[in-house]
């Protein structure tokens, strides 16, 4: 089971944060600083893999942005690099040639895209088609005009 | 009407966004949030950023509050406090507004709503509860969006003690025609069983039909909840391999549709999930692995594309393949896949090849010989993680000629890089095989290298390290006396060198340690001056950075020292500055030191020099204190009462009483004042319990009573690491013809111009890999002789540990070659038992040299500890063919129950089940119900009736939360009974004994047969007896509570009566009273915890309301009446 998912940027920033299991406000925010000061730290060329406590971090850099995640000790790493491209894959397929600032200013999309991705730290689908077709289906539930000015306002 | 105009103005840009889906992202950043955004990264300092926050989220506040914004304008600032809590910004006035959010908006503003309660609130956050109901409503929803919204924040976060209020609905989902609804609500369940398994377990019967979903997606979400179940309870699903390898064959065979395919490879997902199923389903099963051999050999074929993909499932194959009970062809290629993985360019797959090769060496050390070149470039690799990776594998191969070169290398990274505890660990344990070595250099080494580690290691320390190294120092490690002398004659040595040079880098723990050693051995040094010692010491107390548990171990250590002539007056002095401490422990000690300091006579009887450790007796229950306390008590003093009882009390008086206890049970309450409270039964009862917990609480660096995790041979559970190196010595000589040094010189032939780096490269591997070979390289060595010694000693060892028993050890000595593999096969087997007590009984093998040992049977607990109890096995030895035909297996129940003593036949006892058997012995077991304990009774049964000799016998049990240990000895054709008497120390539906017993049919040849069972907790519930007073009592101290609808059993009769002595009948309950329509029941735990059922009849079922100490016995409890009932 995946713990944790992170994005943050080169600088440091944190740009979207999924926790799977329940922690308390002040452990989250301690895992953000030791994460990114973790990873930040390493060196272009090394392997994508750390140890941390008792989990396992597998991190990957796409662009400006750093993706990492926590697994438990008997998960995949190789497994969960994929789980990390597969995201960015679907975040590519939404936003078209995705970029940090598509991520930025729309990050509640994202968190909508992880949240048909990944579900209790399980990934839940992998078809890039189905998850594209949910997340269409959300979006097309906002309301058309019309029914909008039909409503009796209060 | 301007209303309207707001809303379709702030309508617009979503509206907008509707048109072109992937614009999505360049036109919202016009929207407010998106003027945020700009702004702050404008800005140039962290003091303007929290400025422009904290004005951003006064205006959100406003906003919120007003009772003209719209939801939709909510859902808009909600995006924005969402943004600010993520920079680190509290917005916690915004929460109740979320949940108002998910409740009353539209399905897009739902969203938004769902989203930020689950990044902002907490599982156990107050608030969660006004969720449950929006929850409730969508779930029912006809709108398939919303339930899925609804589903995916169930899976997120949820109360648990709310399940049981949406669960119903959420089973209901699993039928849905939908399959995106059937597969959220299947992860849904599988959340809620991670949180709460006993609220789901009914249901199992409903995740077989999700494994059996027409849909591929609902099939693979209901695999985790598979794995999860079979991690637990592996032996329940072996009828399932059959389904799970068909499954795994045609995802394999590209039989899914190709939505499931990642880059070409079918659903690897539900592959690598598979693998893992089977490799739990297939470990130490010979017949279901064989299920899966043909299908694992195909996965590996199939794998083949170059893909990162395919080297993950490659790798979780490699994983099962060592799992799953060992077939020699698919291992061979297992094997040349990790070496692919090793020797790959990609550094992500060597280190999971490094990763695999830690986990394959312990079976399989040739494999670590055959990539030693790689692994030494690996050492030297630029990345750290590859090199600890690198380390690790080392560690599992180390033994006595490599483990000084592979202390070395891991004590450099250790400087080097960073402090981990891991490694640590590793490195403590690495360094036990050269303990065993009989050069004395070794133990200098040895204490230098704990020098080393201690001062690395600080406060990051495991607590186990220091414990056992004190241990160590103080019981040997098999050495003779005088060597023993010696190794704690260095401590001192370089203990003194220590504290005369500076002491403030030195951490806390170090500094015990050495107060401890020297206090204790100092003695053992000719002349040294105990004063010379004390004013080191005294030296020491007075340094700023030393904590005050420090400084008290700093005054026992000098308290212990205040003997000679001129300590005496140092100590005066120190107990003198301290007598007036703040801290009472610190001022308790000083005050001893002044008294033993002044009295030698008193100090010589306290603390007697180098005293025996095991002559010591402890009085943990205090009794020498009982006529003081009687006394006391007939004064009138007011009896002790734990502080838990007395906070209790506390809030009785103060706060309100709620419960709505009084009413279902007046006749109880009524009679209950607060000096009823008082009664001596509640008293006992309740300080038999502080009494546990205190002792579970015992100080970290105690040595008395210390679980035993560190053993002679080092670290008990990692024992294999150890073990393994000696098995590796005659594992490798089939497999390896050449010796490593002999490997290295004839490279060095083939390459004659080999520069200096490489040269020394394989210097380093013919050192980290010596021992690794082929036996005659330790012959040549001339190592044979020493090799025989370090086996007699052992053996001493752990006759001096098994404390209080006489034994005696004769060993002829033998220095024959032939005898060395022999030897070390015997080591092997008393590593791997772990027993503080070997017996072996006449070795009458055909060598040149017979030895014997005798040992007497006669053991008392050396685990004994927290409660335990250990019975002495018995063995009523009779000639087994009495009752057993040669050759034939059955052995009827009568004539094994026959066997049982007298005082075991008399209980009631279960069914006896065969546990295990091979070709010589057979094992069964059968559960006998004490009142005290439960027994676990194995038998033994010699199946061989022709003239093999069963020399040794031992068995192992080793579990979570239970203990025992026994050994046994057996001579031939016989049979025999030995049993465990167990407790359960944290409850748990069903706990796993596992074990093995180790016996040698032929000389010079071990067997181990291996067993496991499992252990329900009803088997350890016992009746309570107590009246409706106490029980009203008791109840009342009990913090722990769960409630929860059972079934009713309609009978003849009463349903209520009917029930609960249904319960009776199957758990060990005990009525305490009925009275109309409720009941109340109560039960114990073994050894002491209660539990107390309240039954009520409410509605059509039975209402009941557990209660207990213990923080899941309630919860397991419950588990067993809803089985109970749902059986009957």
């Amino acid at each position: 089971m995946m713990r944790f998912l992170l994005l943050f940027s080169r600088q440091g920033k944190l740009r979207l944060q999924k926790w799977f299991t329940p922690l308390p406000e002040r452990e989250r925010k301690k895992i953000v600083r030791d994460m990114t000061t973790l990873v930040l730290a390493r060196k272009p060329r090394t392997c994508n893999f750390l140890h941390w406590k008792d989990l396992k971090i597998v991190y990957k850099r796409y662009a400006s942005l750093y993706f990492c995640c926590a697994l438990e000790e008997q998960e995949n790493e190789l497994l969960a690099l994929e789980i990390l491209h597969r995201y960015v894959e679907l975040l590519d397929k939404y936003f078209g040639n995705v970029c940090e600032l598509d991520i930025i200013f729309n990050f509640e999309k994202a968190y909508f895209i992880l949240d048909e991705f990944l579900m209790g730290g399980e990934v839940q689908e992998t078809s890039k088609q189905s998850i594209a077709n949910s997340i269409e289906a959300s979006d097309m539930l906002q309301e058309t005009m019309e029914e909008y000015m039909s409503k009796p306002a209060f | 009407m301007s209303d309207v105009v707001e809303k379709t103005l702030t309508a617009l840009p979503s509206l907008l966004s509707l048109d072109s889906q992937s614009g999505a992202g360049k036109l919202s950043s016009t929207s407010k949030l998106g003027g945020l955004i700009r702004s702050i990264t404008e800005l140039t300092s962290k003091h303007e950023e929290e400025k422009l926050i904290n004005r951003e989220l006064a205006a959100i506040k406003e906003q919120v509050s007003s009772p003209n914004t719209s939801m939709r304008q909510m859902k808009e600032i909600m995006v924005r406090a969402i943004y600010c809590e993520m920079l680190g910004y509290e917005a916690s006035f915004s929460y109740i507004h979320a949940i108002k959010l998910a409740q009353q908006g539209s399905a897009i503003e739902k969203r938004v709503g769902y989203l930020a309660v689950s990044l902002f609130l907490n599982e156990s956050h107050d608030l969660l509860l006004l969720l449950v109901n929006t929850v409730l409503k969508d779930l029912q929803s006809t709108n398939l969006i919303e339930v899925c919204m609804a589903l995916t924040v169930v899976s997120q976060l949820f109360p648990k003690d709310m399940i049981p209020a949406i669960l119903p609905l959420v089973e209901e989902k699993l039928t849905n025609p939908k399959e995106i609804i059937r597969r959220k609500a299947v992860l849904a369940l599988h959340k809620f069983y991670l949180i709460a398994p006993n609220q789901v377990q009914h249901i199992h019967s409903k995740f077989r039909k999700a494994l059996c979903d027409k849909d591929p997606g609902v099939m693979t979400a209901s695999l985790h909840i598979y794995l999860q179940l079979i991690k637990e309870n592996p032996d329940s699903y072996k009828d399932l391999t059959g389904s799970f390898v068909a499954i795994l064959r045609q995802v394999v065979g590209g039989k899914l549709p190709v939505d499931f395919n990642y880059h070409n490879v079918p659903a690897p997902w539900l592959q690598i999930q598979l693998l893992r199923i089977l490799s739990l389903l297939g470990k130490d099963d010979q017949s279901t692995s064989e299920l899966m051999y043909e299908v694992l050999d195909e996965s590996l074929r199939r794998a083949e594309m170059n893909h990162n993909i395919t080297y993950a499932i490659l790798y979780e194959c490699v994983k099962a393949i060592y799992t799953i009970y060992p077939k020699s062809e698919l291992l061979e290629k297992a094997a040349k896949c990790i070496g692919n993985f090793v020797v790959s360019p990609k550094i992500n797959l060597k280190y999971l090849g490094l990763k695999a090769l830690t986990y394959v060496v312990q079976q399989d050390a040739s494999l670590a010989l055959q990539h030693q070149m790689t692994i030494i470039e690996c050492l030297d690799h630029s990345d750290s993680i590859i090199k600890r990776e690198t380390l690790e594998v080392l560690f599992r191969i180390t033994n006595v000629k490599n483990v000084a070169v592979i202390v070395e290398k891991m004590l450099d990274f250790l400087k080097n890089v960073f402090m981990e505890p891991d490694i640590l660990f590793l490195l403590y344990v690495g360094c036990f095989p050269l303990l065993s070595d009989t050069y004395s250099p070794n133990n200098e080494w040895f204490i230098q290298t704990m020098n080393v580690v201690f001062s690395l290691g600080g406060e990051l320390m495991h607590p186990d390290i220091p414990n056992n190294f004190l241990r160590l120092l103080a019981q040997g490690f098999g050495s003779e006396e005088e060597e023993q002398q010696q190794l704690r004659v260095f401590a001192v040595d370089s203990y003194l060198t220590l504290l005369e040079s500076d002491t403030a880098h030195l951490p806390q723990r170090f500094l015990q340690v050495i107060s401890w050693a020297l206090g204790e051995f100092s003695y053992l040094k000719d002349g040294l001056e105990p004063c010379k010692v004390t004013k080191l010491l005294a030296k020491l107390l007075d340094e700023r950075n030393v904590t005050s548990e420090s400084r008290s171990w700093i005054l026992s250590a000098m308290a212990k020292l205040s003997a000679g002539p001129g300590a005496a007056a140092l100590a005066l002095q120190v107990s003198e500055r301290y007598s007036s401490s703040l801290d009472t422990v610190l001022r308790q000690q000083a005050l001893e030191l002044l008294h033993l300091s002044q009295d030698p006579e008193l100090h010589a009887r306290v603390l007697p020099h180098g005293a025996a450790w095991d002559s010591f007796e402890v009085d943990s229950s205090l009794s020498f204190l009982d006529s003081f306390v009687s006394e006391a008590l007939s004064q009138g003093a007011a009896p002790y009462k734990a502080p838990h009882q007395r906070q209790e009390e506390l809030r009785q008086e103060k706060a309100l009483s709620l419960e709505p206890y009084s009413i279902s049970l007046p006749v109880s309450l009524s009679s209950c004042s607060i000096t009823d409270r008082q009664s001596p039964t509640l008293l006992s009862m309740s300080s038999s319990l502080s009494g546990n917990s205190n002792e579970l609480k015992a100080g970290t660096l105690k040595l008395e009573g210390v679980k035993r995790v560190w053993g002679k041979e080092g670290y008990l559970h990692q024992q294999d690491a150890v073990e393994e190196a000696a098995q590796v010595e005659e594992a490798a000589t089939p497999a390896l013809p050449l010796s490593p040094q002999q490997g290295g010189a004839e490279s060095q032939q083939t390459h004659g111009d080999l520069t200096v780096v490489e040269q020394e490269k394989q210097k380093l591997a013919s050192s980290l890999f010596v021992g690794l070979g082929s036996q005659n390289s330790t012959f040549l060595m001339g190592k044979s002789d020493s090799t025989s010694q370090q086996f007699r000693r052992k053996t001493r060892a752990a006759d001096s540990t098994s404390s209080g028993v006489s034994e005696r050890s004769s060993s002829s000595s033998h220095s024959s070659c032939s005898d060395f593999l022999h030897n070390n096969l015997l080591e092997d087997s008393q590593n791997s038992l772990n027993t503080q007590k070997i017996g072996v009984s006449n070795g009458t093998h055909e060598g040149p040299v017979t030895q014997s040992f005798q040992t007497t049977s006669k053991e008392t607990s050396p685990f004994l500890d927290a409660g335990m109890v250990l019975v002495q096995p018995c063995s009523p030895q009779t000639e087994l063919r009495d009752f057993v035909q040669p050759g034939s297996s059955g052995i009827t129940q009568t004539s094994l129950r026959s066997q049982f003593p007298p005082e075991l036949s008399q209980l009631p006892h279960s069914d006896i089940s065969l546990l295990s058997s091979d070709h010589s012995l057979s094992l069964s077991a059968c559960r006998a119900y004490r009142d005290d304990a439960l027994l676990f009774v194995i038998i033994l049964s010699n199946l061989k009736c022709c003239g093999s000799i069963f020399e040794t016998f031992s068995t192992l049990i080793q579990v979570a939360s239970l203990r025992g240990n026994a050994l046994e000895n057996l001579p031939a054709h016989s049979m025999s009974v030995c049993w465990y008497a167990l407790l359960m120390e944290e409850p748990h539906t069903q706990v796993t004994v596992a074990g093995s017993v180790s016996y040698r049919a032929v000389p010079g040849h071990t067997q181990t047969l291996q067993f496991t069972d499992k252990l329900f907790l009803t088997d350890f519930i016992r009746p309570l007896t107590l009246s409706t007073e106490e029980y009203g009592k008791l109840w009342l101290s009990f913090s722990q509570d769960v409630r929860q609808n059972l079934k009713l059993i309609q009978g003849e009769g009463d349903p209520l009566r009917a029930t609960l002595s249904a319960l009776k009948e199957q758990l060990q309950l005990h009525i305490v009273d009925i009275i109309g329509s409720e009941g109340i029941v109560a039960c114990r735990l073994l050894p002491d915890s209660p539990c107390l059922l309240h039954c009520r009849i409410h509605g059509g079922s039975l209402a009941v309301w557990l209660r207990s100490p213990l923080l899941s016995l309630p919860d397991c409890l419950l588990y067993y009446c809803q089985k109970t009932l749902e059986e009957c």
